[in-house]
């Protein structure tokens, strides 16, 4: 019994604490937000007013700063440079640089504590010197899946051609690093990544292969169609078939018209199908149309309805062939046909009257 | 005799203590692994990418489906909400389920619909098909299915089906998602794309919140208590309870007003079942089943950072309602997944999360109720005295205002999303009353909606009156009427 009112003391006790606690957690917190506020919203609109007239002679007044004070800012500044671009981004980085952000970033990469690794990575990509570009490719190999994909995304902000060769190392299986965000790095550095991600399509990894194919694609790289044709060839695997299709209808390469037909019709699975039919729409030949309204008028049921967007791609052959399987054809082909064509018509109705006709159409 | 029933009526006292002492301590073991996640969270906070991945031209498509039953006056803010939502591309597919409201005439004014030919394929079975499919004119990413009424599990197949994208978002018709919300919840399918196959955003109360255009302005606590005390038991059970069961990788519940999921397993799992009325936690485990059956790594997860704020019920009978079918779900749930209970093919899932959902979530309110009557009928017989008693609740309850203070200050520490010094004293009170009536009214809920499995009563969704949120909007943008779920 005695033990049973102690514990209900006790319970008192901590549940008093935590009260204390809670009330002392949110006056501390309103206090340091005031704090903050007042010392870096001043600096934040001086600086922006440097910004926005594009004196950056006046940055010097921030060369003067109590180090406390502009380790306080540094967030600040380096969030507003990673926004910027061309001489006013220059002369935030030389500022940073000078008032110690670089070493204080190296040396947290450096970190046990693998949040402050991943914070110190986004630091050193806005930063993106080579001193800093030679640390976030060790930090993409990083033990945590957190500093690895934080280093990868900084690697593509740093705009380094330095960062493509490790780039496309993270492609490799086993790096641990989601492929969408090596991606997104390698897009964002541009055209300097395309002969590394031409020669990843002859990578022993099949995964790397297809992924660079996939890449090139996005990037819009011409210089890759001759690689990505021999990608598509029926020796090669279906997987990287399958990307190189992709890649070939994203960059619209006239001379992938044959290859694609070839898929279109013939492929001997129906991702394969789907991706040829939807690259021809992409691509603009009107050879395709034929080929594409077969396809809506006799694959199954998901290919035909790709190929009848695809068919309102190609504009108005697309869209006879499409009226007229929209008449003559019977069954699922003519209601692809409608939907395609109500949906692709369906910008029109909000501002012209010609939209009741299409209403009554479907 | 009447000493040997007073042995019974002491010893029975002992254990109803002893499992209230385990409960409490089971939540506040959860509390302490989300608080860990939270820090861990927070730390992170300037590396998690989310900009990235607003303009990363592979970050998965979204089809958010949107089930709605007689939703008319809130259902254009709603859907203007959902489509104003930060993501690089989705759709959003509102699924009218037999409306015989007005729910179809106000979307097609605001959105000027056109009428599709009907064309979806059945890769789920539905009970009841389409009858028809509209598309928004202009650029807007809009689908409108109407079909005849056969609850929300189906209507949501009924949407998966007619969905482009490979992943699908649940979500309820009157919930308000953060406009950060679809970005948060799709990150963990970017940062761990072979393994994540579901995760669940939390769910608070907008009750009492400033909202405007279908947006949270503002956050606040809601006027009625018993409004209020759910938002501390949501804080408590929603935020920290399911962020513990996270990150022990033993998440059961995905919440049907909030989560994401892989359309390709979706429909390998065979959707949403429409005869289970608590069909969201039955979808997740049976993910849960499927992947470990298949030896198929794969991870399930709970994101505390993007909000749902949904209207919970400001009334004693609307709420005593939602007890009982909740309960009613979670028995269907463990009846139906029985075999997976102790079984350690299941891992953690079967060893762990579903033994803790048995004795602490199914049984709880028998325990409860069971407890609270032999302390009186042992009172009356004179088995114990009054300064036990007392002793005992002050115990028993004690313990429960613990758990839900230290749940206060993790929020406090973490989100602080209550920034009125007003509303934490509403908190604290909140928390204070909670243990004396409303607890006991919802385990007696509970128990009524157990009874109700038990017998195979049929299940009725019931209507939800909805007393409609405080919104600061133009006129056309009323507050949500009757609906269905809750």
């Amino acid at each position: 019994m005695t033990a049973a009112v102690d514990l209900v003391e006790a319970m008192a006790a901590l549940v008093a604490f935590l009260l204390v606690l809670v009330v002392a957690a949110r006056f501390a917190r309103l206090v340091r937000a005031r704090q903050r506020d007042a010392r870096i919203a001043p600096l934040r609109q001086e600086l922006l007013a440097m910004i926005a007239s594009e004196d950056l002679a006046a940055l010097e007044g921030f060369r003067r700063l109590a180090p406390a004070r502009w380790r306080l800012f540094e967030p600040s500044v380096l969030s507003l440079t990673a926004k910027l671009r061309g001489e006013s981004q220059r002369a935030l980085i030389t500022l940073c640089c000078e008032l110690g952000t670089l070493e204080r970033a190296l040396s947290a990469s450096r970190s046990a504590r693998a949040a402050r690794r991943a914070v110190a990575a986004e630091a050193l990509g806005t930063i993106g010197t080579n001193e800093a570009v030679t640390r976030l490719s060790m930090l993409a190999r990083d033990r945590s899946a957190f500093v690895r994909a934080a280093a990868v995304r900084a690697l593509g902000r740093s705009g380094r051609s330095a960062g493509v060769g490790p780039l496309i190392a993270a492609l490799e299986p086993g790096s641990g690093v989601p492929h969408r965000f090596v991606a997104q790095a390698l897009l964002r550095l541009g055209e300097p990544s395309a002969p590394g991600l031409i020669a990843a399509l002859g990578h022993p990894h099949s995964e790397v292969r297809e992924r660079a194919a996939e890449i090139l694609g996005l990037l819009g790289t011409r210089s890759a169609v001759p690689a990505l044709l021999q990608a598509c060839g029926s020796d090669v695997a279906r997987a990287l078939r399958l990307h190189a299709l992709r890649a070939l209808g994203r960059l619209g390469a006239p001379q992938a018209f044959s290859v694609l037909c070839e898929a279109a019709e013939h492929g001997e699975d129906e991702d394969l199908r789907r991706l040829a039919v939807q690259a021809l729409g992409r691509l603009g030949h009107l050879g395709a149309v034929p080929i594409l309204a077969a396809v809506v008028a006799t694959g199954p049921d998901r290919l035909a309805a790709i190929a009848a967007e695809s068919l309102v791609a190609l504009k108005a052959p697309g869209e006879a062939a499409l009226s007229e399987l929209a008449t003559s054809a019977c069954g699922p082909a003519q209601l692809h046909a409608k939907a395609a064509l109500v949906f692709a018509h369906r910008g029109e109705r909000a501002g012209a009257p010609a939209g009741s006709e299409l209403k009554a159409f479907s | 005799m009447r000493s040997d029933v007073g042995h019974v009526l002491v010893a029975t006292d002992w254990f109803v203590l002893a499992y209230f002492f385990a409960i409490n301590s089971g939540y506040l073991a959860l509390i302490a692994l989300a608080a860990i996640e939270f820090v861990r969270h927070g730390r992170l906070q300037g590396a998690l990418g989310y900009d990235d991945t607003f303009v990363n031209p592979l970050a998965p498509p979204v089809s958010i489906i949107l089930p709605t039953y007689n939703e008319q006056a809130g259902i254009v803010t709603s859907v203007a909400a959902m489509l104003a939502l930060r993501y690089p591309e989705f759709e959003v597919v509102v699924v009218l389920d037999g409306c015989t409201d007005d729910s179809f005439s106000v979307l097609e004014r605001a959105f000027d619909l056109i009428e599709m030919p009907c064309v979806v394929v059945e890769q789920i079975p539905t009970r009841v098909p389409p009858t028809a499919k509209f598309v928004a004119a202009g650029a807007a990413p809009l689908v409108v299915i109407t079909k005849e009424n056969s609850g929300r599990a189906d209507a949501i197949n009924v949407g998966i089906n007619a969905s482009r994208y490979p992943l699908v978002c649940m979500v309820d018709a009157d919930s308000i998602l953060d406009p950060e919300a679809l970005l948060h919840v799709a990150q963990p399918f970017m940062d761990d794309p072979e393994r994540v196959i579901a995760t669940g955003g939390v769910i608070r109360a907008a009750n009492g919140c400033r909202i405007r255009h279908g947006r949270i302005m503002e956050v606040r606590m809601p006027r009625p208590w018993i409004a209020r005390i759910q938002v501390m038991e949501y804080l408590r059970a929603f935020l920290l309870g399911r962020t513990g069961w996270s990150r022990l990788g033993s998440l059961l519940i995905i919440s049907g007003a909030f989560g994401l999921f892989r359309k390709d397993l979706v429909i390998e799992v065979g959707g949403l079942d429409p005869t289970c009325i608590g069909e969201d936690a039955e979808l997740v485990v049976r993910l849960h089943k499927a992947m470990r059956q298949a030896r198929r790594p794969y991870r399930v997860v709970f994101v505390a950072e993007p909000v749902s704020w949904t209207e919970v019920p400001e009334t004693a009978r609307v709420l005593a309602r939602q007890r009982r079918r909740w309960a009613r779900g979670l028995a269907e749930v463990l009846w139906r997944h029985r075999s997976m209970i102790g079984n350690p093919r299941y891992g953690r899932i079967g060893l762990l999360a579903m033994p803790y959902f048995v004795v602490f979530e199914y049984l709880a309110p028998f325990i409860q109720i069971a407890g609270l009557a032999a302390v009186a009928v042992a009172l009356a017989l004179g088995a114990i005295n009054v300064v036990f008693g007392v002793v005992f609740l002050l115990v028993a309850l004690g313990y429960g205002l613990l758990v839900s203070i230290a749940a206060l200050v993790i929020e406090e520490l973490s989100f602080h999303r209550y920034a009125r010094w007003r509303d934490l004293a509403i908190a604290v009170a909140a928390a204070t009353l909670e243990n004396f009536g409303y607890r006991q009214l919802t385990a007696l809920w509970q128990l009524q909606g157990t009874w109700a499995a038990l017998r195979r009563k049929r299940a009725v969704w019931g209507e939800m009156t909805r007393t409609g949120f405080t919104l600061e909007a133009p006129a056309d943008l009323a507050p949500s009427g009757g609906g269905r779920g809750e």
